[in-house]
Formats: structure tokens, sequence, C-alpha cells
């Protein structure tokens, strides 16, 4: 872990990420205005399988059900209140396969995109908004500590149950916060002082 | 390079960090040692500017890192111990290249500059690779490649094999002493690195107690601790 993107030679590896970004963008309004019906879902998620196989050929349909079960608790989130509800079948079926298609959509996106472009990209989109105090250079700078920061998380978070099973404590929720808080927040001040050492003036 | 510290003392918090250090350095490999907080880290941190004196002056190529440490930062870079705090960026190419973002380079010279450099340190195998999903070894040679491209005048590491086996420690030492061209500070506990030296630098309860030829300052120190 630590990059979402994972090499390969195919036409949306070469794409720049740039056009990527607003086909993604184009794609994900166009998903969420004509797929109302559990058919055109499924059918818009078949041509996402299709474009995974075509950026992956080797393990495409594999990473695509590995994406998928990563989503089955959010799912859940989204389906379950909507069934108690009273809402029906067929309109919280297009509702979930909308959303997973726009995620796995988004995640084709990452997965085909090196982070370096992809926070170019955000860097030159953002360009605008410069006379709205936002700084793009900080703003690409944030996004790629932030996903950098998602395996040091992962890490402290398995020392930590480490740690709580070696010492014969059974890890819970409670029991992991504040050591992974300290751990993070410890991580964060030498993270910083390691970005004024290398110049990075924020 | 002249590092030029004078009657230099830092106090963290009403505490005394280093005490009235005045030395001048010119050796292209300088060795530090002491034990845990005698005053080595905060010694390696005042030559870029990240502590700053409480009193005295701090020189190093005739810039002040207190007053200038954006221009204390191009000419000195800085290890740290702990690899995994140093990377930047997500991969290990990206996090080469993103030591030049400020260069005026071309995002064709950079990369081709940052790959020189992996290249360098065999591990040009591991550009697209995650950065953290490398062993300790290989991201301290990140770490030192992240901070050789940018070209730097002196190269501080702050024992940077504390967290390495000894293979991976042989290899970064190997790096540190034998193959970068630039003058090197090195604050370690390993005393047979320290050997290795041109000079020895030792600290006790924030004071500069000796410095000098290394095996004298070695055999004062292993005979009083």
């Amino acid at each position: 872990m630590g990059t979402l993107f994972r090499p390969g030679a195919s036409f949306l590896h070469r794409l720049p990420a740039g056009a990527k970004l607003l086909a993604l963008i184009i794609l994900v309004t166009l998903i969420s205005i004509i797929a109302t019906n559990p058919l055109t879902g499924i059918a818009v998620l078949i041509a996402i399988l299709g474009l995974f196989t075509i950026a992956f050929p080797a393990n495409g349909p594999a990473l695509l059900a590995k994406q998928l079960w990563s989503l089955k608790y959010l799912l859940a989130i989204i389906v379950i209140p909507q069934l108690l509800f009273g809402s029906s079948w067929p309109a919280v079926a297009a509702n979930a396969l909308r959303l997973t298609d726009a995620i796995l959509l988004a995640s084709l996106f990452t997965m085909t995109t090196k982070n370096s472009e992809m926070v170019a990209t955000i860097e030159r989109a953002s360009q605008p908004l410069k006379p709205l105090g936002v700084k793009p250079q900080t703003l690409s700078l944030a996004i790629s500590m932030a996903i950098n920061a998602i395996p040091m998380i992962a890490k402290f978070s398995a020392q930590t149950k480490e740690a709580q099973l070696a010492r014969g404590v059974k890890p819970t929720a409670a029991l992991m916060t504040v050591p992974l808080l300290v751990a993070s927040l410890k991580y964060a001040d030498d993270f910083a002082e390691a970005l004024t050492a290398r110049g990075v003036e924020i | 390079m002249l590092i030029d510290l004078n009657a230099v003392s830092v106090a963290f918090d009403g505490k005394t960090a280093l005490d009235g250090v005045s030395v001048k350095l010119d050796q292209k490999r300088i060795g530090v040692i002491g034990l845990n907080g005698s005053g080595k880290s905060t010694f390696a941190r005042l030559l870029n500017g990240l502590v700053t004196p409480t009193s005295g002056l701090v020189t190093v190529g005739g810039i002040n890192p207190a007053k200038d440490a954006k221009a204390a930062r191009r000419q000195t870079g800085f290890i740290f111990s702990n690899p995994d705090v140093q990377i930047i960026m997500p991969t290990v190419l990206e996090d080469v290249a993103f030591s030049l973002r400020s260069s005026g380079l071309s995002t064709g010279d950079i990369q081709t500059r940052a790959l020189a450099v992996l290249q360098r340190f065999k591990i040009d195998h591991l550009a697209d690779q995650a950065a953290h999903s490398l062993s300790g070894g290989q991201k301290q040679l990140l770490a030192i490649s992240a901070i050789v491209v940018a070209e730097p005048k002196l190269i501080v590491a702050d024992e940077p094999t504390a967290m390495l086996d000894l293979t991976n420690s042989r290899r970064v030492a190997e790096v540190l002493l034998d193959e970068l061209e630039q003058q090197v500070v090195l604050v370690t506990h390993d005393l047979n690195l320290a050997a290795n030296c041109d000079i020895i630098l030792r600290f006790a309860g924030a004071k500069l107690v000796e410095f000098g030829e290394p095996a004298p300052i070695i055999s004062a120190y292993l005979a009083e601790n």
C-alpha cells in the first residue's frame, strides 16, 4: 500500500491525467442522471469491467472484484436505511449501483494515473482559485501527503494491535484510540520537521 | 566548507540543550558522538536552521541558518534516523523528484536527474514502487537520494543507521562515508562508524567536551561510560 497507482501500458495509462479527470467528471454526472434503474446501473458496471480489463489485462476482473468487496460496508450503510424507510428494491438497487459505478470509475482513474500526474493536474486545475486565496502548490502537496499518510496510519494501527496482543490484551477500538493518536501525532511532528528540513514552505 | 560555532547555547523551555559551544570545522567527514540528551542532535539541527541558538552565532559556509534558513536548507541536506518521516511523495521516483520542484527545471529534466540519483545508489529498479513499501535500508537510501539530488554542499545525518539491520547499516554507512563527495556531519552511536571520520566531536551534558582524532576520543568515551 502507499500508492493507488498500478503500473501498466494500456491506453488508459497513457491518456493525460487532465483528460481522464474531465472524462471522470462527465461520466459520473451522466451516471447520476441516466442510471435511474438497476438495469442501466448493471450495464454501466459491465462497461466498467471492460475498462478494468483493458487497463489491466492480466487481472482486471480480480481488481474490480477487490474494489467491489472493499465497498461492502459503505453499501450496507447506504442500502439498509433506505430499505428500513420503505424505499422500493429497484430504487435502492439503482442508488447503490450508481454509487458503486461512480466509485469504481474514480478507482480506475487513480489506479491508472501516477500520483505526480494527478497532483500536477490538480495544481493546474486549481490555478483559477488563486484569487480566492487558494495556493495550488499547497493544495496538491496536501493531497500527496494525505495519500502518503494512509500506509503510515495503517502501520501504527498494526503495531498498536500487535503490542496489545503481546501483552495479552484483546485490541478493541477503545483501547486502540489513544496509542494510535499518540503515534500519529508524533509522526506528524517528526514529519513537519522533515518537511522543514527539505525546504518545504507552506 | 567552514562550519563555525561561536559561543553557541540553546535552551528549550528553560532547559539547556547546548551550552557555550565554540568550534570551527572544515573536515570532510565529521563524526558526532555522545549519550542520549548530550546535545549532539541539537548541534546537528543548528546547521540547517531546524534549531536556532538562544545565544551565540552559527555560520555554515558563511550563511547564518538562523537568519537565512532558506539558503541554509538549500546548502545543507538533513537525514533523520527514521526514514518513514522523510517520505513526502507516494512513490520512490516522485519523492526524489519532489526535491527539485523549485529548481526551475522541466518535468523531463527533473525525472532524468531523479532517476540518475536512484541509479547511483542502485535503487532505480524501485522507482515506481510505493515508498512506504520499501525496507528500512532502501527507505534510508531513498532519503539520501532525495537529499543528494538537490546537490547540497553539506549533508547532516542524525543517527541514520539507528533503525537499520547490519547489512543495511553497512550500505548506508558506505554511502555516507565513502561515496558522497559532499561534506558530511554524522551523528551516531555506532563507534565503528565514528572511527572512520576525519574528526570526532564528543558531547556530554550539553557541552562539547572534546574534539579531534577519532581513536583517543573513542577510547576516552568508552572508558567513561
